[in-house]
C-alpha cells in the first residue's frame, strides 16, 4: 500500500501539484512546439515518460553508491548525462532495429531524449532524496505533465488564433507566452509556491 | 566586418530571435534570467557552447549521423559547462549555488542543437560562426533583457544594488513571471521590428497552422507519422537525394494492399479527371534508352536465368514506381489547377 501511495503521491506531484513545465520551466520550449503541433504529442509524450523514468531509477539506483552519493552537483551532472546517453542509444536501438520506425521517427528520439525536462528529473530526485518508488513516479509524473502542458497550450492556441480582438503587436509568439504565464500562475497557485531548487 | 554580416546578424538576432519568435531555449530564460547576475552567466554560458558546438559540428559532425550528433552536443555542452561552473562558483557563490540546478541543465539546450542541425551541418566554418555569434547574440539580448526587468520589479534591484522603487512584484521571479516579461518584450520587438523592417514578419517563425489537427486519431501511427522535430530536415536532404530510389524500392516491397488499391484508384480517378479535364499540357516522359539497353542485356544468353529474372522484377518495379510518382504528381497538379479554379 505504501508502494502505490508513494508512487501516486510522486507522479501527481510532478504532474498536478509542482507541474515541472509550468511551475519551474523545464521542457517548456518543447512543450510550446509541440503544442503547435499536437499530432505527434502521443509519441514524443511516450518517449519522455521513458526517458524519464528510466534515467531517474537508474540514478536514484547509483546514488546508492557512496561514490557516488558524495560527488557535487558536477559530478552528479557527469553521471545524470552519462546515463542518459546509455539509455539514449539503448532506446535508439529498439526504436530504430527492434521496431523499424522510420528515420525521421528515429530522429524525434534525441528531442525527447535531450531536454531540460528529462534532465532536470533525475535532478529534483536528488534534490528531494527520492526513493526508487517515488523516483518512477516522478518519471511518469513529468511525462504526463508534458502531456498536460502540450494539451492545455494547444487548447489556448486554438482560441488564440481564432481571436480578432488580439492587438496586432501580441499576435503569435507574445500572446502564447502570456497564456502559457497564466497557465504557469494557475499551476503554481495549486502548488502554493514556485519550484525552489 | 562587412555589411553582409552585419545584416545577417541582425537578421538573426532580432527579425528571427530565437526565444522571441520561435519559442526556442525558453527554460533557462524563464527559469534562470531572475537577475542581472544570473543572466549574465547564463550569456556567457550560451555563447561559449553555441560557437564551440556550431564549430565542432561543422568541422567534424558533419559525416554522423543526426541520430548521434545530438547525443554529442549534450556531452560537449556538460564538458564546456563544467569549467564554467567552477569559475562562476569563483567569482560569484552566492548566484552560482542559486542556479546550481539549471547550469548542467542549460547543456541540452535546444538553441545549441536546432542550430548545430538547421545551419552547422550545412554551412562553412565562416557561416557557421556568424550563425553561432548572432543566434547567440539574439538569445543573451533577450536574456539580459529578460533578467534586468526581472530584478528591478521583483527584487527592486540593478546588479545587487538597491534602487528606490515603491513596488516589488516578487511573483516576476518565479517562472510565470519569466513567460509574461517575455511575452511584453516579444511583442516590443515585434512592434519595433515592424516600424524599422515593414517588409519583414516575424510570426512566420512559429507555424501555426497544424494547431488544429487532432491529436487522438494518430496513437496507431506512432512509428509511421513523420515528424520534423527540428522544423527543417538537417541532413534529409541529403539523404534523399542518395536513397530516394531505394526507399522507394523499400516502401514498394512491403506491399500492404491497401496502399496499391488506393494508387490504382487515385490512378483511375487521375484519368478520368485527365479526360474531364481534357488537359494537354502533361507531356509523356520519353522512354529512354536504358529499356533498351536492358533487353539487349537480358537477351544474351550468358546471364544466368535466375539473375535474369531479378533484373526483370526490379525494373518492374522501378516501373510502377515510377507510374505511381508521376500519376501523384499530376494528381496534385490537376487538384492545384483546380484550386485555383475555384479561387
Amino acid at each position: 500500500m505504501n508502494i502505490i501511495t508513494g508512487l501516486f503521491t510522486a507522479a501527481l506531484y510532478a504532474m498536478l501539484f509542482q507541474n515541472f513545465i509550468f511551475t519551474g520551466g523545464y521542457g517548456a520550449s518543447e512543450a510550446v512546439r509541440m503544442s503547435a503541433k499536437p499530432k505527434q504529442l502521443y509519441p514524443m509524450t511516450i518517449l519522455i515518460t521513458v526517458f524519464s523514468t528510466v534515467v531517474s531509477v537508474i540514478c536514484v539506483l547509483l546514488e546508492q553508491i557512496n561514490a557516488i552519493r558524495s560527488l557535487g552537483t558536477i559530478g552528479h551532472s557527469l553521471i545524470f548525462i552519462a546515463v542518459l546517453s546509455v539509455v539514449y542509444l539503448v532506446v535508439l536501438f529498439l526504436v530504430a532495429n527492434v521496431l523499424g520506425a522510420k528515420k525521421r521517427t528515429v530522429r524525434r528520439v534525441g528531442i525527447a531524449a535531450f531536454n531540460t525536462l528529462v534532465l532536470a528529473v533525475p535532478f529534483i530526485n536528488y534534490r528531494a532524496a527520492f526513493s526508487i518508488i517515488e523516483a518512477i513516479g516522478s518519471g511518469l509524473g513529468s511525462g504526463l505533465a508534458f502531456a498536460i502542458a502540450v494539451l492545455t497550450i494547444n487548447i489556448g492556441l486554438r482560441r488564440l488564433d481564432q481571436c480578432k480582438n488580439i492587438p496586432e503587436d501580441f499576435k503569435g509568439t507574445p500572446a502564447i507566452f502570456i497564456y502559457v504565464a497564466i497557465l504557469s500562475l494557475a499551476f503554481t497557485g495549486i502548488s502554493g509556491r514556485g519550484l525552489t531548487l | 566586418m562587412s555589411n553582409n554580416s552585419t545584416s545577417t546578424i541582425i537578421k538573426s538576432a532580432v527579425i528571427k530571435n530565437p526565444v522571441l519568435f520561435e519559442a526556442i531555449g525558453i527554460a533557462p530564460v524563464v527559469a534562470m534570467a531572475t537577475s542581472l547576475k544570473t543572466a549574465i552567466m547564463l550569456t556567457t554560458i550560451t555563447v561559449i557552447q553555441m560557437t564551440v558546438i556550431e564549430l565542432v559540428t561543422c568541422r567534424f559532425l558533419k559525416l554522423l549521423k543526426s541520430r548521434f550528433r545530438v547525443l554529442v552536443y549534450a556531452v560537449l555542452g556538460v564538458l564546456i559547462n563544467i569549467p564554467m561552473f567552477s569559475l562562476f562558483s569563483y567569482f560569484a557563490p552566492n548566484e552560482t549555488a542559486k542556479v546550481s540546478i539549471f547550469l548542467p541543465i542549460i547543456a541540452v539546450n535546444s538553441l545549441i542543437a536546432l542550430h548545430c542541425e538547421r545551419f552547422a551541418v550545412r554551412h562553412g566554418i565562416k557561416d557557421t560562426l556568424i550563425d553561432a555569434l548572432s543566434s547567440s547574440f539574439g538569445y543573451g539580448l533577450i536574456v539580459l533583457l529578460t533578467g534586468l526587468i526581472r530584478e528591478i520589479l521583483g527584487s527592486g534591484t540593478v546588479f545587487g544594488h538597491e534602487i528606490a522603487l515603491q513596488i516589488r512584484l516578487s511573483g516576476l521571479l518565479l517562472p510565470f513571471g519569466g513567460f509574461l516579461v517575455l511575452g511584453f518584450v516579444s511583442a516590443l520587438f515585434k512592434r519595433v521590428i515592424k516600424k524599422s523592417y515593414p517588409d519583414e514578419k516575424p510570426e512566420a517563425a512559429f507555424n501555426l497552422s497544424e494547431i488544429s489537427q487532432s491529436h487522438f486519431d494518430n496513437i496507431k501511427n506512432l512509428f509511421e507519422e513523420d515528424f520534423n522535430p527540428f522544423g527543417e530536415d538537417a541532413d534529409a536532404e541529403a539523404e534523399t537525394k542518395n536513397t530516394f530510389k531505394f526507399k522507394r524500392i523499400e516502401k514498394s516491397s512491403r506491399d500492404n494492399k491497401p496502399k496499391k488499391e488506393k494508387v490504382k484508384k487515385v490512378k483511375k480517378e487521375k484519368k478520368s479527371e485527365k479526360e474531364l479535364l481534357n488537359k494537354t499540357e502533361c507531356k509523356e516522359i520519353p522512354v529512354d534508352n536504358s529499356q533498351k539497353l536492358f533487353e539487349e542485356i537480358s537477351s544474351k544468353e550468358e546471364i544466368p536465368v535466375p539473375v535474369k529474372e531479378n533484373i526483370m522484377s526490379d525494373s518492374k518495379k522501378y516501373e510502377s514506381e515510377f507510374d505511381d510518382l508521376l500519376s501523384e504528381l499530376e494528381l496534385h497538379k490537376s487538384k492545384k489547377e483546380k484550386d485555383g479554379d475555384n479561387k
